[in-house]
């Protein structure tokens, strides 16, 4: 009997490797394979035209937070490399905070529509989509350039005499993000919401909440898968971002993305664009561990 | 608008209309209404299912806004105060039970959005769980108990605010038979410890006859009688709601004479039968004469001499306290149910396709027009 059952559950176990195999192979092929290649050069040095020499060296990691000194090898704190993480962090986190503060409401009043005019106003929603990105962000740089609409426009009714300096600024970057990732939010954020039960709303409201009480107490508690996932949906492509810095924060306002790519293309330093890379994702998944732990936290708390 | 002059009213409904959508697909869910509850009753509204019995409730509650007529709360016009200002709870159809939140939070959720201090919450949520019986569940989630305890925490979440009137949606129809009667019960008892006037929604006739003080039995929109259960099962005031609670026989005839005792009917290929009622009934006059099952007598044809009807056996259920029998009358008069109890004494050797003789007292049957 027992020999029986060993057989049969031996055989099972092939049958779900199998089965599992085209999945567990895309996986290896598409995100371990090239994580160990970057690894891999993370420790290696720049090769003289690109490429690496196959010699350990922990220098590039070493870079990564300092600043060797020419002459005397002693460390510094990297003011470049820090400023550029720093910026690229907050970037992204306000980025991140103001798609919520408008694709909240957004995905609110969407789930709050009769059905069929949801659809509309979800095709509505992503539309920018349909835009290649480059000719989008040229387009918010017509906007906002000192020429642009927005300044012309404000010149003209006397607002200002002078032109508002928002191109190649932080802000500009800002804008610029906020307004490619904002359906990220306002998609996971209406899925949440839509399928919220209107009876918890009531019941919420028969209990004395007020309309505020219902939406603090009950709707965005409730929202909060939602607005986790949009988060994390917004802030990982934004800490990462390349387009946008460049063309709306000039030569000036580099983000990471920007600086990595410069490591692997004019730098030729590519084993400190790899461990840049690799450090950048260390940081993400701290920032979403954190993220994720204290949302969790904070629902138990709750009430 | 105070109105002091009927001091006993919980909740006076007054000319209250409700209708839905506009242009050709309006549906009036209530017609002009006008009802009277009383504090501390246990109210049922009873009806088939549309019939507004839902939609009465979300007026009360004030989910929705009457279109036409006045709600009054203790002679205070309520029609237009949105819900969370109205001290009336409710107890949903699907409980409502907030998921993020332990059975213990969501009994305290009222008194905390009426911000009441943090002790007094926690000692009436401590008194909330010994009333339902739920002490040991209080730190549970709400998807991590039982439906029926579901049921017990809501009830606790409506009643721990004390509100002046409670509101019940078929409360208990999710509920297996055994639970429901217990809850019943339990919901019986709560209702009288806590003096709060209930306003209970249920289409089970045999639910509402069993808990309330008082019934308004409902058909489309429309109220069709209040009364005591008794009242409303004995002396039903039409044909909807004879037919409606519990389950009656009809006899179709016209009227022969009557007078102030009685009045003799001439029934469909039966005959003259008397009935006593107050009543009059015009000669010619076409009436239902209504029989409840249990009133009715039956006995095998060859035991004793025709009575006031015969007919032969159709069906015969065995439903254990009772059996009941399908009796189709002579000359096609009508099908009627006849209910007797099963006990050793009165154990007829009565089978299907057997002749029989159906007989009433006078007194047992009512007349109604038809
Ligand atoms: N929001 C609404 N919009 C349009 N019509 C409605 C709406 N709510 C209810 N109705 C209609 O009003 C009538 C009464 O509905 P209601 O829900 O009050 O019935 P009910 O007695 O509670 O029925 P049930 O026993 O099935 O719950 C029905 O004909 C229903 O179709
Ligand atoms: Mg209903």
């Amino acid at each position: 009997m027992a020999s029986l059952e060993a057989v049969r559950s031996k055989s099972a176990s092939r049958t779900r490797w199998l089965l599992i195999s085209p999945a567990v192979l895309v996986v290896i092929i598409g995100a371990i394979a090239p994580l160990l290649v970057i690894v891999t050069y993370s420790f290696l040095t720049p090769g003289p035209t690109g490429g690496v020499n196959y010699t350990l060296s922990f220098d590039a990691w070493t870079r990564v937070l300092f600043d060797r000194d020419v002459f005397d090898d002693t460390l510094t704190l990297s003011g470049t490399n820090l400023e550029i993480l720093l910026r690229s962090l907050l970037l992204s986190l306000a980025t991140t905070v103001l798609c919520l503060l408008v694709g909240f409401p957004t995905a609110y009043f969407i789930a709050t529509r009769n059905p069929l005019n949801r659809e509309v106003w979800l095709l509505l929603v992503t539309v920018p989509f349909w835009t290649n990105l480059l000719i989008r962000t040229f387009a918010i740089q017509d906007l906002i350039r000192n020429e642009g609409i927005i300044n012309t426009l404000l010149i003209k009714t006397g607002f200002i005499s002078e032109p508002i300096q928002m191109l190649f600024t932080n802000f500009a970057i800002c804008l610029g993000l906020v307004y490619v990732y904002l359906p990220l939010m306002i998609l996971p954020v209406y899925a949440s919401l839509e399928r919220q039960d209107r009876s918890l709303l009531e019941a919420a409201s028969d209990l004395y909440a007020r309309p505020f009480n219902v939406l603090r107490e009950i709707i965005v508690p409730l929202a909060k898968p939602g607005i986790i996932a949009g988060s994390i949906l917004v802030f990982i492509p934004a800490i990462g971002t390349y387009v946008t810095p460049i063309l709306l924060g000039g030569g000036r306002n580099l983000m990471i993305g920007n600086y990595i790519e410069f490591q692997f293309g004019q730098g030729r330093d590519w084993p400190f664009g790899s461990a840049l890379s690799l450090a950048l994702m260390a940081i993400v998944m701290v920032a979403l561990l954190v993220y994720i732990r204290h949302g969790d936290s904070h629902g138990h708390e709750h009430g | 608008m105070k109105d002091e002059s009927t001091p006993g009213v919980a909740i006076r409904l007054n000319q209250v209309t409700k209708t839905y959508g506009s242009g050709n697909a309006v549906v009036t869910a209530v017609k002009s209404t006008t009802l009277d509850i009383f504090n501390n009753e246990f109210f049922t509204l009873l009806g088939p299912s549309g019939c507004g019995k839902t939609t009465l409730l979300r007026l009360i509650g004030g989910f929705e806004y009457p279109t036409a007529g006045t709600i009054l709360l203790g002679g205070e016009d309520i029609a237009s105060v949105p819900p969370f200002q109205r001290p009336i709870n409710t107890v949903f159809q699907n409980y409502a039970l907030f998921p993020h939140m332990t059975v213990a939070q969501n009994i305290g959720f009222g008194l905390r959005m009426l911000k009441r201090p943090r002790h007094e919450i926690a000692a009436r949520v401590d008194e909330m769980l010994k009333l339902v019986r739920l002490e040991n569940l209080s730190d549970r989630r709400t998807s991590q108990i039982s439906g029926g305890q579901q049921q017990r925490v809501a009830l606790a979440r409506a009643l721990a605010s004390e509100p002046k009137v409670l509101l019940l949606d078929e409360s208990l129809s999710a509920l297996d038979y055994k639970l429901r009667k217990e809850m019943q019960m339990e919901l019986k008892s709560l209702q009288a410890a806590t003096g709060i006037t209930f306003i209970f929604v249920t289409h089970d006739q045999e639910e509402a006859l069993t808990m309330s003080d008082r019934v308004a039995v409902l058909s489309s929109g429309e109220i069709m009688q209040v009364g005591t259960p008794h009242e409303v099962y004995i002396k039903p005031a039409n044909h909807f709601v004879a037919n409606f609670v519990g389950e009656t026989n009809f006899l179709q005839g016209r009227g022969l004479n009557s007078d102030d005792r009685g009045a003799v009917i001439d029934v469909r290929g039966v005959g003259a039968v008397a009935i006593a009622t107050k009543d009059r009934v015009a000669p010619g006059q076409l009436v239902n004469i209504v029989v409840r099952p249990e009133h009715l007598r039956i006995l095998p044809l060859a035991q004793e001499p025709a009575g006031q009807l015969t007919g032969s056996v159709k069906a015969v259920s065995f439903c254990g306290a009772e059996t009941q029998y399908t009796i189709e009358l002579s000359r096609g008069a009508a099908v009627v149910t006849v209910r007797r109890y099963n006990t050793p004494e009165e154990n007829l050797p009565i089978a299907i396709g057997d002749e029989v003789s159906v007989n009433f007292t006078p007194n047992s049957a009512q007349i109604l027009p038809a």
